[in-house]
């Protein structure tokens, strides 16, 4: 199948539309709702009515905004319909109808005012440096490097997933890595915004990200998050209508390199683990080699590849906002996840993605569900810490 | 709302939906039929949509359906396009889709027992993990459903080998309109074949016990094109005696081509047909093939084309809908037909002054299941009515030629008499009659056309549309 987009714009994507419920049966809304109204091509009967000039109601909206972004029905389409550039498109209509969501009204408001999804003060951004217990690592922040190692705001901000920055920080310097840090002054990506249906806020906030870099003499823009990833390696270019200056990497990508090149001296791990593609990693970018080939470097592993794997994995709910839409919905969509994870054997799942992190762990959690969830980062150092 | 409602809604809750927005998006199925056609003569939207996670739900809302003397209209996948899924006239939507699973693999006997609601990719891939295939499955197998294939005609890829998905069946557990569960076997007091093809009409199929095989250990798609198709009649008649058989025969005119290649897609063809010939076995019975093929290509003068070519068109098996973006609408014809009658088909489809994507199956040595495909925009009204009016010259020329529409539900349902013989229109009546006593189960389908559609009237409707398109060119193709 090719893989570029034929999108047409919303009108003339729900006419090709075949309803034919290609996309419906691995869509893990879908799954758990279970009415019609909740498929995929439900989304694209709303999608013809939208573009017909409708206004839409309250219902209709949650049902559009009720979606991961996973791309599962993407990969799917019969007609190859570009339906997360839909959904991109559907959800900016809603936002100008002013019937979005009321928390993803929030957000929005946040990210407007405070460039990062949580509302912190900027300078809350450079927090999980402290516990490093090494100036080297703040010596970093603003200064001249070949690689950019973006944080991101939830690996940045949210306590409970900053390990991953601290693991990837260590990995870098352990490399001997020439790389920079933008701290405060580093923006939310502009993903959330997109999900959110406000494409103009992204594009400022992208801007305001390019303009903090220039100065720094970066050659390769590194992230450990997918979502920030697939931003700047696909939407900066498109949004802004040109190439970017930089290469963009995911950390999966560099760590490989690095192992490669023999510059991580990893050490034997003696665990049964199995891995989570991310959906903005694996699906929306096509990366699903490289961390596989990571954790299969290091010695000992025993590694468990899932039924549903790469472009087939499930999504683990917490993509699309959907945490800020239905948290009970992205529980549901998680515990289906974590119970496929536990039927590998696996005692630890690796992901590649904070946000992945965060659902899977505080979903075993609260249904008690004895497995480790690790980021690659993480696996990473323990390795070399070993 | 009555007593009996409620009670249904309080026992399963989340199984049942009045909400006027949960309804309002089981109105339709695959085509796309313009409103001004559909609010003339149908009320569309169902008045309780019940989607069942056991055959309690089940049971219970049949024993409400049958209280109350509601419609009910089964709906699964909804990947079928002649209103068969849609309410005529209200009632209760039964949504099978969360029955979904594979229940069993009974490996000594080559069985499987799936719920009906179970999409075919799914369970081809639980039966794969086990070491396991389906001996066939239709080629909508990403969303179509095993209840789904039971309730419809049954053929698809494999066909060539393994014939109808209805022979392979043992036994289905289904629940009739009179108020009972009853477990159908081929032989017995509620014999299968009653209940197969019947769309949805003679009650709520649960589960199906069927036939597989092991998974086969290698296989080969040699693809051949052709410049007609009174070759392709040579290909299938010489295979037709060959060991090994081929598991699929699948073919594709120069324009399913040609519409894919005006969008971009890369194409191993511009200006010939192609045939697909899929073998799956053993490494020797491949081995064997490949050569017989060799032989196969020399005998009819089909060019044999590279191997990736056949390995290409195998992946796209699932993907006839690839073409719809040319439309935006995509109007269809599928006919059954005997295979010596294909290239005088193809002749007639040919003249209908529309270019259209002829693809097909064999449903065995003999017969071939064939989907005729064309452009068309919905969103111009007028015209597309006239483009719509079309697919009847499709049908009668298959009828013509002996064949007979693929499926009926209601839109096909004004060809019955002119292709079933009486008695056989008799026996199924006397059936439902029986089975059916209320008339309740998917009622407006499969055994006669609404007054509206007339045989006669919508005869004349189509033919003045037809007529007036071919003179003055409105509905014309691209
Ligand atoms: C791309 C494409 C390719 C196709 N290829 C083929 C093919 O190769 N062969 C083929 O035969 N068809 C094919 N079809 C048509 C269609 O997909 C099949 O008929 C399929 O089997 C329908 O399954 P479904 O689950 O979608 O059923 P639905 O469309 O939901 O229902 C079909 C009929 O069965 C009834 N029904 C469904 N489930 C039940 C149940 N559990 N109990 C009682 N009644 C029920 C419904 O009332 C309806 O009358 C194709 C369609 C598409 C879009
Ligand atoms: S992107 Fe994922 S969650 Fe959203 S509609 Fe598609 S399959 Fe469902
Ligand atoms: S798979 Fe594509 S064409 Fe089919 S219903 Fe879904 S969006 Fe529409």
């Amino acid at each position: 199948m090719q893989d570029h987009s034929f999108y047409e714009g919303l009108k003339k994507e729900s006419l090709i539309c075949a309803q034919c419920g290609y996309c419906r049966v691995e869509c893990p809304v879908y799954k758990q709702i279970g009415w019609e109204s909740s498929s995929p091509r439900a989304k694209m009967l709303l999608a013809g009515k939208i573009a017909d000039g409708n206004q839409i109601n309250e219902q209709e909206a949650l049902r559009i905004f009720q979606c991961t972004m996973c791309g599962r029905c993407k990969e799917q389409c019969s007609t190859r319909i570009d339906t997360i550039k839909v959904w991109e498109d559907l959800r900016q209509e809603i936002a100008e109808q002013g019937k979005s969501p009321g928390n993803l009204r929030i957000l929005t408001q946040t990210i407007e005012e405070n460039g990062n999804i949580t509302g912190d003060e900027q300078a809350n951004r450079e927090l999980w440096i402290d516990a490093l217990d090494d100036d080297k690592y703040r010596q970093r922040i603003g200064s001249r490097g070949k690689v950019l190692y973006f944080t991101g705001c939830s690996g940045a901000l949210y306590p409970q997933v900053n390990s991953i920055p601290r693991s990837f920080v260590q990995i870098l310097e352990t490399a001997e890595e020439d790389y920079t840090l933008l701290g405060a002054d580093e923006s939310c990506c502009g993903f959330p915004l997109i999900a959110a249906g406000q494409p103009d806020l992204a594009r400022d906030l992208m801007q305001r990200n390019l303009d903090k870099i220039k100065q720094l003499g970066v050659e390769t823009i590194v992230t450990t998050c997918p979502s920030c990833y697939h931003s700047w390696r696909d939407t900066y270019p498109e949004f802004l209508g040109a190439d970017l200056p930089y290469k963009i990497m995911h950390a999966s990508q560099l760590i490989n390199e690095y192992i490669k090149q023999d510059r991580l001296p990893l050490k034997e791990l003696d665990e049964v683990v199995t891995y989570h593609d991310p959906c903005d990693l694996g699906r929306n970018s096509g990366v699903y080699d490289e961390p596989r080939f990571v954790i299969q470097s290091i010695p000992g592993v025993d590694f468990r590849e899932m039924d549903r794997s790469r472009e087939n994995a499930a999504c683990c709910g917490g993509g699309g906002n959907l945490e800020a839409v239905d948290d009970g919905l992205v529980a549901k969509i998680a515990q289906q996840r974590l119970e496929e994870i536990t039927g590998t054997g696996a005692k630890t799942v690796i992901s590649s993605c904070q946000q992945c992190k965060r659902t899977l762990q505080v979903n075993a959690r609260k249904n008690k569900i004895r497995v480790r969830v690790m980021d690659l980062t993480e696996f990473v150092l323990k390795s070399i810490k070993t | 709302m009555t007593q009996k409602y409620q009670r249904l809604m309080e026992e399963f809750q989340d199984q049942v939906t009045r909400d006027d927005f949960e309804r309002s998006f089981y109105t339709r199925d695959l085509a796309s039929v313009p409103p001004i056609m559909t609010r003339l003569m149908f009320q569309t939207k169902p008045d309780l949509v019940v989607s069942p996670l056991n055959e309690e739900c089940i049971e219970e809302t049949m024993r409400l359906a049958i209280e109350e003397r509601l419609a009910v209209i089964p709906r699964a996948g909804a990947t079928t396009a002649y209103m068969n899924t849609v309410p005529a006239d209200g009632g209760i939507l039964i949504d099978l889709n969360r029955l979904r699973g594979v229940l069993d693999i009974d490996k000594e006997n080559l069985l499987a027992e799936a719920w009906s609601g179970t999409p075919w990719y799914e369970v081809e891939q639980t039966l794969q993990k086990n070491g396991f295939s389906l001996c066939t499955y239709p080629s909508s197998a990403v969303a179509a459903t095993v209840g789904g294939w039971f309730n419809t005609e049954g053929y698809g890829i494999g066909s060539m080998q393994y014939g109808c998905f209805h022979d392979q069946v043992e036994a289905a557990q289904i629940y009739l309109p009179q108020g009972k569960w009853i477990d159908a076997r081929q032989e017995g007091s509620y014999p299968l074949s009653w209940f197969m093809g019947k769309e949805g009409t003679l009650g709520i199929v649960s589960r199906v016990r069927f036939r597989i095989r092991h998974l086969p250990e290698a296989e080969y798609h040699a693809a051949l094109a052709i410049d007609s198709f009174t070759q392709l009649v040579s290909i299938i008649n010489r295979l037709a005696g060959q060991a090994p058989g081929a598991y699929n025969v699948q073919f594709s005119d120069s324009d399913c081509f040609s519409m894919q290649a005006d969008l971009g897609y890369e194409v191993p063809l511009h200006d010939r047909h192609l045939v697909c010939i899929t073998y799956q076995g053993s490494a020797e019975e491949i081995k064997a093939a490949k050569k017989n093929v060799q032989q196969l290509a020399a005998d009819t003068g089909a060019e044999m084309m590279p191997e990736q070519v056949g390995q290409e068109v195998w992946d796209d098996r699932l993907y006839a809908l690839k073409i719809k973006r040319g439309g935006p609408t995509l109007l269809a014809g599928e006919v059954a037909l005997s295979a010596d009658k294909i290239p005088l088909f193809y002749q007639q489809v040919k003249k209908l002054n529309q270019r259209t994507a002829v693809y097909g199956h064999f449903m065995g040595p003999n017969k071939a299941n064939i989907l005729v495909q064309y452009y068309a925009d919905e969103s111009k009204n007028i015209q597309y009515l006239f483009q719509m009016a079309k697919t009847k010259r499709i049908y009668d020329a298959a009828i013509s030629l002996g064949g007979r529409p693929y499926g009926v539900g209601i839109w096909n349902s004004v060809y019955l008499k002119r292709v079933f013989p009486e008695d056989i229109l008799r026996q199924r009546k006397a059936i439902k009659q029986e089975l059916d006593p209320l008339g309740i189960m998917n009622p407006g389908k499969y055994y006669s056309p609404p007054a509206l559609l007339h045989p006669v009237l919508f005869g004349m409707g189509s033919g003045i549309a037809n007529g007036i398109s071919s003179l003055v060119g409105i509905g014309k193709g691209r």
